[in-house]
């Protein structure tokens, strides 16, 4: 047992600079998880297998076969804890498993959850990008808390998070002292405002203290950081059109796959909004109005055109990932990729029989597994399992998901 | 001592003799809530009542209501089950429950900056929102503290800082606007030489920003902190009536985010207005035409002949100072002395209601000495003893003792009736004394202050603020404005406003013979006409069904979905806001409301939940209150059948017509078909349901759930108030008067 997990168990792990730990597990495999989900979901008779009798062979697998065998497709998932919501809402709750229209709040997101494990050691506990400016239904990062975590959606902003130099950084670094110190003094006075208090209000003064502590974290990362000069990157943002859901995605996936390169997080989610109109060298339109296609077949052919071009960045990126070396082999071993859509059937809004792709180096050939109404947490709890080493429920989780 | 043994006696599985409470026990229930089965997943053997509270409340609840054992199972005896409920009662005596430690809510943290330095900041952005599942945000247990909620105290206590403290007087700047530099969404707004024409009130098709630029689509972004005022030359076309504006924040490409911030009245014939914000780097202003007709326009919005604004000019000048130095800056920088020990001692004493303790002094002590060996500025000193304060528990947290101090007991009054801190006046008086009590209570619900505690309450008390949460589908609802709705949101808190400034009967909740309206609302319910939107009272024909607090569309709209109402979620409401009970969800059951559209299928899940003795318990008491209320359609107005929609396009329903049954018979017999007989109903039960009003009024002040432990208070109120015809503000004076208010 080291010096670390000795205080932590002592509950003391915030009086240690968490980053001094830094590089000291070595030997281990670095392990990342990119979540990519796509709002507008994907035509699942073109995309599972037996899903529509009539159609022998899938077209959207198509788009994916450079990196097929490492590919594991589920179906037939379920999202239970969704409740009480109407249209496309209900869609903020994919990635935790839960939604309530009554409730602001939401709860803990997969991407979140697993950040919470291998976040500690990077400059950015996880990284969350938004391919679209549209901002409507489109929170699906949850803290632990169940409060939002912010989605970036300009690549000059994520870029200058990642590599740019702090325009005010002396202001920067005062407040992070101040913080620092003001942290330190609300502590002392919290504690002296302790002893008058009886059980039950210590119990809540008690989450007051976690939060400074937690808060002591965060701004220790940001401080440690802060003095740490970014990574050099030999990369400059292109010039995108924000109306192209294509360029706005090709840029995401860029910026995802140079944050994992520079091991800047290792947790990273990418969302594809919901979209309207757009425009592409290839094809205009309202990307939504696709979705709702009312089973028209020239609806359909323009909404797999969408489709194809997402889910074939996506196995680009996997092939990139597969291309760039890391310390111990290239970034594709050390990251499992998770792709969901936020509706089972964007056509008529449902949250049921949701489709999943998972990317893993352990995946040595295609599988298509159904899981018919069973809740899509067990595959989250599973990922989370993978990456924690802990076997806990996460949401409405009842089963375990082989991911391989 | 005492109370080890009062213990020990209580404890059922005691040593002594078999108790009333074994008997019925061992008798009735533990065949059902034993070792053998775990219905409901209670278990009612070898357990220690005495310390658990919530347990013996339930009892008492379900023994008197007579819900448990039930009704097909043997029966106690009426003198056993009295004798159990004495004991049961007394169990909860012996143990005091105080309030949780409390912290500011965020509208308690931003009245208390404002009114302390006479500023007008909207930390809402800054602060997260507080929720409240089960009652009021202004509860301890229902209080969130996290990491994200102290990373946001310290970012708004710096901002505030820095915004208070400024060390140069900011520049004045002036941006002109004609119509090149105007942009819309190009949908429902158009531009000409003449002017810019907002046609809907839908913020996707008809808003109005501006461009700095006469050419490029780049937008006006409010380049510092401070107040603006916005000159805007306009006309208002094709109508002779008064119009409304909206003013929105957000980014304007994105109006589905637009935060509304004020709403102008322009009277017919206007030709110019202006106003005044208080606005934030970085924050986008557009103005929406929020009392336009349509939602959108047929064909081009050039040819829509319906009412419309003309935008023609427009300026905004800003950062604005009037005074300088600003009032707080004065205050804070009042005392010359340049030692910071001392300047921490005079922002403590101007920011905090009470005095630090020796160790918290001594650590903000060294804090003011790191600051003097670092050699800042006075200005840089104040700044960071204000974030340092402002972030510090003993401003975040209320301080309240067993017994309340003086000082205690000014702040509970204050945080009551104003939503934050005492001001002087009320500090110094004696308020042990009835009359300056009596005093205090009059000039503060006169103060207009007084509003925040009206909108905070019947904001959390009747849920207003879900009023718009489900729009009204514009196919069946083509109709229904959103001015509408925005008025419905505000009925409840002008009727409960006007019951207690006019020292009104609470029943008036149940029934009244009047309603509060605007010119929307009156126009809605097909009252006669009202002018302005400001409420006024309206007294109904005789006969109208409109009084009271569940003829009010809000209340009716809120608990209905697109198309249908759901006669479940009005039940449930009024068990839960007007009779005060508690009501929660059934647990390991999936409820999925089924589709109630068309009186059979009703008439079917009513006889679903009557037939399983499971869902009977809750729904028998539940159904008929909201079937009862079938004749008010998913917008609250009056239906005389139903419309069972199918939906076929995007732009097509298919109506069907159904006859409404709204007959339903409550659980002890009485029989319910209108508002009118369930108004009655709710009549006969008035001591009950003033009581539950009295109880949400003891839990939003003293942050103690009114559980059946302050039933000797709220019965102490009612009593009181007996003698004054139940009036809402003695019921409040007779709440801050009692000894319970003063107990934490």
């Amino acid at each position: 047992m080291n010096r670390r997990t000795l205080l932590k168990a002592a509950g003391m792990s915030l009086l240690l600079p968490q980053l001094e730990s830094f590089g000291e597990i070595k030997g281990t495999q670095t392990k990342r998880l990119l979540t990519i989900v796509n709002h507008l979901s994907f035509h699942q008779p073109e995309l599972v297998p037996g899903f529509d009798k009539k159609v022998k062979k899938p077209s959207l697998l198509n788009s994916l076969k450079e990196n097929k065998n490492n590919l594991k497709l589920f179906s037939g998932f379920d999202n239970p804890g969704i409740q009480l919501g109407l249209g496309h809402t209900p869609s903020v709750g994919i990635l935790s498993g839960y939604f309530n229209k009554l409730e602001r709040k939401n709860r803990i997101s997969v991407d979140q959850q697993v950040a919470e494990y291998i976040g500690q050691d990077t400059r950015f506990k996880s990284l969350a990008f938004q391919a679209g400016y549209n901002l409507n239904f489109s929170q699906v990062c949850w803290d632990k808390h169940g409060l939002p975590v912010h989605q970036l959606d300009s690549a000059k902003k994520i870029f200058h998070l990642l590599f740019g130099i702090e325009n005010d950084k002396k202001e920067q670094q005062k407040n992070l002292t101040e913080d620092k110190s003001i942290l330190d003094l609300v502590f002392k006075q919290a504690k002296s405002m302790n002893k008058n208090l009886n059980q039950r209000d210590r119990h809540k003064i008690d989450e007051y203290f976690t939060s400074i502590r937690e808060v002591e974290e965060k701004v220790k990362r940001q401080t440690y950081w802060s003095k740490k000069d970014k990574p050099k990157m030999d990369y400059t943002v292109p010039q995108y059109s924000s109306h192209s859901v294509e360029e706005f995605f090709q840029v995401m996936l860029d910026l995802a796959v140079l944050a994992f390169e520079t091991d800047s997080t290792r947790t990273l989610t990418i969302q594809i909004p919901f979209w309207e109109g757009f425009k592409q060298p290839n094809i205009n339109g309202n990307y939504h109005d696709f979705s709702h296609h009312g089973k028209k077949p020239e609806k359909i052919k323009k909404l797999l055109v969408m489709e194809n071009m997402v889910l074939n960045k996506i196995d680009q990126t996997m092939t990139k990932l597969k291309q760039t070396s890391s310390a111990t082999g290239n970034l594709f071993d050390e990251t499992k990729t998770l792709v969901t859509a936020a509706m089972g059937n964007a056509n008529a809004h449902t949250f049921n029989d949701l489709p999943a792709l998972y990317y893993s180096n352990d995946i040595k050939s295609f599988s298509h597994e159904r899981h018919e109404k069973k809740p899509i947490c067990n595959l989250y709890k599973s990922i989370i399992q993978d990456f924690s080493g802990r076997n806990q429920k996460f949401g409405e989780s009842n089963n375990s998901v082989e991911l391989v | 001592m005492k109370y080890i043994l009062l213990l020990l006696c209580l404890s059922p599985l005691s040593l002594f003799a078999e108790s009333n409470i074994d008997k019925l026990f061992s008798n009735y229930c533990i065949s059902c809530h034993g070792p053998d089965k775990q219905k409901g997943k209670v278990r009612l053997d070898n357990l220690n009542l005495a310390s658990n509270h919530k347990l013996v409340e339930s009892l008492i609840v379900v023994l008197e209501e007579k819900e448990m054992p039930p009704r097909k199972k043997k029966q106690p005896s009426s003198d056993l089950a009295d004798a159990v409920l004495i004991e049961l009662q007394d169990m909860l005596k012996t143990k005091k429950v105080t309030s949780t430690l409390k912290r500011l809510t965020r509208e308690e943290y931003t009245n208390n900056i404002n009114d302390l330095f006479k500023t007008n900041f909207d930390l809402s952005e800054l602060l997260p929102e507080d929720k409240s599942d089960h009652g009021f945000n202004k509860l301890g247990e229902e209080q969130i503290m996290s990491p994200h909620q102290m990373q946001s105290y310290l970012k708004t206590a710096r901002f505030i800082a820095n915004k208070l403290v400024i060390d140069k007087k900011p520049k004045e700047r002036l941006w002109d606007f004609d119509v090149k530099n105007f942009r819309g969404s190009k949908r429902g707004d158009y531009r000409t030489e003449e002017g810019f024409f907002l046609t809907t009130n839908y913020p996707w098709r008809s808003n109005l920003h501006f461009s700095p630029s006469k050419t490029s689509y780049s937008r006006f972004v409010i380049p510092k902190f401070g107040k603006y005022r916005f000159n805007l030359d306009l006309t208002l076309v094709n109508t002779k009536e008064d119009q409304t504006l909206g003013v929105n924040l957000g980014d304007p490409r994105f109006p589905t985010n637009f935060k509304k911030i004020k709403r102008i009245h322009i009277p017919n014939g206007t030709k110019s207005i202006s106003l005044e914000l208080t606005l934030t780097k970085g924050d986008q202003v557009s103005f929406t035409f929020d009392s336009a007709k349509v939602w959108r326009v047929e064909r081009k919005p050039q040819a829509y002949n319906g009412p419309k604004v003309m935008f023609t000019k427009a300026t905004i000048t800003g950062p604005i100072y009037q005074e300088w130095p600003t009032f707080a800056q004065h205050l804070i920088l009042n005392n010359t002395s340049s030692n910071f020990r001392a300047l921490a001692d005079h922002l403590c004493k101007t920011i905090l209601n009470h005095n630090l303790d020796t160790e918290s002094k001594q650590a903000l002590y060294s804090f003011a000495d790191s600051l003097t060996k670092k050699k800042v500025t006075k200005n840089n000193a104040a700044r960071s003893l204000i974030t340092a304060i402002l972030s510090s528990p003993s401003f975040i947290f209320k301080q309240e003792s067993e017994d309340l101090k003086p000082a205690s007991y000014a702040e509970r009054i204050s945080y009551f009736l104003w939503n934050s801190r005492p001001d002087t006046e009320l500090k110094s008086a004696d308020l042990s004394q009835p009359k300056q009590l009596r005093q205090q209570l009059v000039r503060m619900l006169n103060d207009r202050k007084a509003k925040r505690f009206t909108k905070d309450f019947t904001r959390q008390w009747l849920g207003t603020d879900k009023v718009d949460d489900i729009s009204p589908d514009e196919r069946l609802f083509p109709d229904v404005y959103p001015l509408q709705v925005d008025a419905m949101s505000k009925e409840a808190n002008a009727f409960f406003t006007y019951i207690l400034k006019n020292d009104l009967n609470m029943e008036n909740f149940i029934d009244s013979n009047f309603i509060m309206a605007n010119d929307q609302l009156a126009n809605f319910y097909e009252l006669p006409k009202v002018e302005g939107a400001e409420f006024k009272k309206v007294n109904l024909p005789k006969g109208h069904e409109r009084g009271g607090l569940l003829g009010q569309a809000g209340f009716l709209k809120m608990t209905s979905n697109t198309f249908t109402t759901s006669p479940i979620l009005r039940g449930v409401w009024i068990i839960k806001n007007i009779y005060g009970e508690k009501m929660e969800p059934p647990t390991g059951i999936d409820i999925q409301e089924p589709d109630i559209r068309g009186a059979k299928t009703i008439k079917d899940i009513i006889k679903k939940h009557q037939s399983t003795e499971n869902c009977y318990r809750c729904h028998a008491k539940i159904d008929p209150l909201g079937l009862a209320l079938e004749f008010y359609d998913p917008v609250g107005r009056y239906r005389s059948e139903y419309s069972k929609v199918e939906v076929i396009s995007k732009e097509k329903i298919k109506i069907e017509k159904q006859v409404i049954d709204a007959t339903a018979e409550l659980t002890d017999g009485r029989k319910l078909n209108s508002l009118r007989t369930l108004k009655n109903a709710l009549l006969d039960d008035k001591e009950k349901i003033i009581k539950g009003i009295i109880g949400k009024l003891i839990t939003y002040s003293t942050g103690r759930p009114a559980s059946l432990q302050e039933r000797p208070y709220i019965d102490d109120v009612y009593q009181q108030i007996s003698l004054n015809k139940h009036s809402l503000k003695e019921a409040i004076f007779a709440i801050i008067s009692h000894e319970s208010f003063r107990k934490k």
